[in-house]
């Protein structure tokens, strides 16, 4: 026997074991159904609404996606619910990268920059979890950043 | 030639120079190793050319830890488990064979050199030559894709070749029924090997036939080819010199029986682009008339610094996500995979599709992981004898195949290690499905692999068998079959028992002569 003859592919109607199982792990998990928690904990009241960083839409793919996965990682870091924090720690991680960077460079530039540094990070082990997900710890706090800006 | 036992006269005595228990994958390759070599041989194999269910009940048994069926997974008939195996293929890796301080037990009594010669004509026997285990040139060459370059240092891809599989029964009938030499005993099932007084020799092989004979077999040398399972139980069955057992003076026989862990369900990938990840990586590919499949496999670098046990995952798709599509929110699995996807297309995408998000067909795929681990040799993993007995009255086995915390918190470093090298590389994004850490995520399942019951080390206090694979204190008599590993690694394990039977070949040609 081999690892391979354990793929769980999905069966013809869709109902094969492992949606059973995983959806139960979903839920041990703590996800909600349709992914990404939608809602805020009653106790964020947070203030803090982000003007958008124009290069924010360079990095991120669908911002709705995103902001669903940002929020879930907000819940887990409720610190970061705020932008200025955010943008700092983000803009820090960018700064190790190339000391020299700023974040008023252009939008294609920034862009290409969180592009490296996600996979840096990846590659340095810097990571979070979100929701079963493995993230780059810059990449989890740019769709933070996105749930605060939606 | 094939003689039935059940045929003959009741206390039939054969003689040969050599004897062989088992015509599984270890005794009919040890057979053909030996055919015109002048020794002749004899194989007792306890079943018939055809599977019996009541020869093959005499494989079941008391299951004591992790649910594992003794019967369901080995076959009692000439040609062993080869009848229903896989043929998934691939020799063992250097770090395999070392002495690792991190993991207890370990060390064989030689490096990967000395097997490194009998692992091309065992890729032969098992039909995959030539072996390109660790070739990726080779195998970019012949599918025309490009391999991923691996970037983090901690994976790197490896190559499973499969066997059409082979099945040693069929496939060398013919070859070992017209071999001068060689001479196989069906249905004759060994209950005991008899020694000597002092225990210093094996004098002879009592056998029993289910019809009610009872012959033996006499011969200068003894090789314990009967599986992983059943060498440790035909030992300790053989209880009157030595009582605890032939060759078990220092309690180690059934000790640190080891399987490959394999899990599924722990965890899925999602790639937005499908095209960057070759084929090899995700099926199985037909090149040059063999078929091979890529694996993912720590490096030996990573599992030193991080003092991990060996693992390897393989990677299938499992879905796709399409685009289009409203997303099926009540599906917290496909709304995930779909805000991922869409969330991460910069990140994970080239260029092109990051310019033109959701013009494609799908939003991207997800791939279904699977994992097999090493586990640490635990002497508290064991096969020992059941209060049940069988139709010939003999006390059946009991498994209590045991896991250790070690083996599951490598495993989770060596998992993680997958979602970096996909980030890392911006091809994919990983999800764990694992609920508690501090558990087994999923059931675990055996891969049917029986090591590490007579272990081998050339200290006795620590191996039933010495690195020839004799048995420490008997001088005619050796073991072949994964029983000897005192590691498992995590390869296949047959094409290794076929390259170290072939080892052993040499070793009694020169004994014997
Ligand atoms: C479903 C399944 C899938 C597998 N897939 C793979 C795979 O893909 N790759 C891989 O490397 N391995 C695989 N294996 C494992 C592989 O089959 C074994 O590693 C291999 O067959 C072991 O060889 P062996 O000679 O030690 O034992 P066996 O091949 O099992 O032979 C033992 C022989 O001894 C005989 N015997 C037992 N007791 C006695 C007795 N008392 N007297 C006389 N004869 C006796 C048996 O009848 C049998 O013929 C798989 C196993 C199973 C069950």
């Amino acid at each position: 026997m081999n690892a391979e003859h354990r793929f769980l592919l999905p069966r013809p109607g869709g109902s094969g074991r492992y949606t059973r199982r995983t959806f139960l792990l979903t839920a041990l998990l703590g996800l909600t159904v349709g992914g990404f928690a939608a809602s805020r904990s009653p106790a964020d009241t947070s203030p803090d609404p982000c003007v958008e960083p124009r290069w924010l839409h360079k990095t991120i793919g669908d911002r709705q996606s995103a902001a669903r996965i940002g929020r879930a990682y907000l819940d887990l870091h409720p610190n970061y619910r705020r932008c200025h924090r955010l943008i700092a720690d983000i803009e820090k991680a960018l700064k190790r990268q190339d000391a020299s960077f700023s974040l008023t460079a252009d939008a294609e530039q920034t862009g290409s920059a969180l592009q490296r540094l996600v996979r840096k990070e990846f590659t340095r082990g810097e990571v979070v979890s979100v929701a079963g997900w493995v993230l780059s710890g810059t990449e989890a706090r740019l769709y933070a950043l996105t749930a605060m800006s939606v | 030639m094939f003689t039935d036992a059940r045929n003959l006269p009741d206390r039939t005595s054969v003689e040969a120079d050599l004897a062989i228990i088992g015509g599984g994958v270890a005794g009919i390759t040890l057979a053909r190793a030996l055919a015109g070599s002048g020794i002749s041989v004899c194989v007792v194999e306890a079943g018939g050319l055809k599977p019996d269910p009541e020869v093959q009940s005499l494989y079941e048994g008391e299951n004591r830890g992790i649910d594992y069926s003794p019967s369901g997974t080995r076959l009692r008939f000439f040609g062993g488990s080869s009848n229903h195996w896989g043929g998934f293929c691939r020799p063992l890796d250097p770090i395999d064979l070392e002495q690792r301080d991190w993991v207890p037990f370990s060390g064989w009594p030689f490096t990967i050199d000395e097997l490194r010669r009998y692992y091309e004509p065992a890729a032969e026997i098992v039909e995959v030559a030539p072996g390109r285990f660790d070739d990726s040139d080779y195998w970019e060459r012949v599918t025309g894709e490009k391999l991923p370059e691996w970037v983090t240092g901690r994976m790197r891809l490896q190559f499973v070749q499969f066997s059409p599989p082979t099945r040693f029964g069929s496939r060398y009938q013919d070859e070992i029924k017209t071999a001068a030499d060689i001479r196989v005993l069906l249905n004759a099932n060994v209950t005991r090997i008899s020694a000597g007084d002092d225990a210093r020799a094996v004098e002879r092989l009592d056998i029993r036939t289910l019809n009610g004979l009872r012959h033996s077999v006499k011969a200068r040398y003894y090789v314990l080819a009967a599986g992983g399972l059943e060498n440790a139980r035909i030992l300790l069955l053989s209880n009157d010199v030595v009582q605890a057992g032939l060759g078990n003076q220092n309690d180690l026989v059934g000790r640190f029986f080891m399987e490959h862990p394999h899990l599924s369900g722990f965890a899925e990938m999602v790639v937005v682009d499908i095209g960057r990840l070759p084929k090899i990586v995700r099926e199985r590919l037909k090149a040059q008339g063999r078929f091979a499949k890529a694996a993912f496999n720590p490096t030996q670098s990573f599992l030193r610094e991080q003092r991990l046990l060996n693992a390897t995952f393989t990677m299938g798709v499992a879905g796709a996500v399409p685009a289009g599509k409203q997303p099926n929110r009540a599906d917290a699995h496909d709304a995930a995979r779909r805000d991922m996807l869409l969330a991460a297309r910069h990140f994970l995408g080239d260029e092109q599709h990051a310019a033109k998000p959701g013009q494609e067909d799908d939003v991207g795929v997800w791939l279904g992981i699977g994992a097999a681990c090493e586990q640490v040799p635990n002497p508290d993993s064991r096969v020992t004898l059941s209060a049940q007995r069988d139709v010939l009255d003999l006390a059946k086995i009991k498994l209590d195949w045991r896991l250790t915390e070690q083996d599951r918190l490598s495993f989770y470093t060596n998992l993680r290690s997958l979602a970096l090298e996909f980030g890392a590389l911006g091809i994919g994004r990983m999800r764990e499905l694992i609920a508690d850490r501090h558990d087994w995520s999923q059931p675990v399942h055996g891969g049917s692999h029986h090591m590490g019951t007579t272990r081998m080390s050339d200290d006795s206090s620590r191996g039933v068998v010495d690195g020839n694979c004799k048995v420490h204190a008997v001088d005619n008599f050796y073991v072949a079959g994964s029983s000897v590993f005192p590691t498992s690694g995590v390869s296949n394990p047959t094409l290794t028992i076929v390259a170290l039977t072939l080892r052993l070949a040499d070793h009694l040609k020169e004994r014997i002569r």
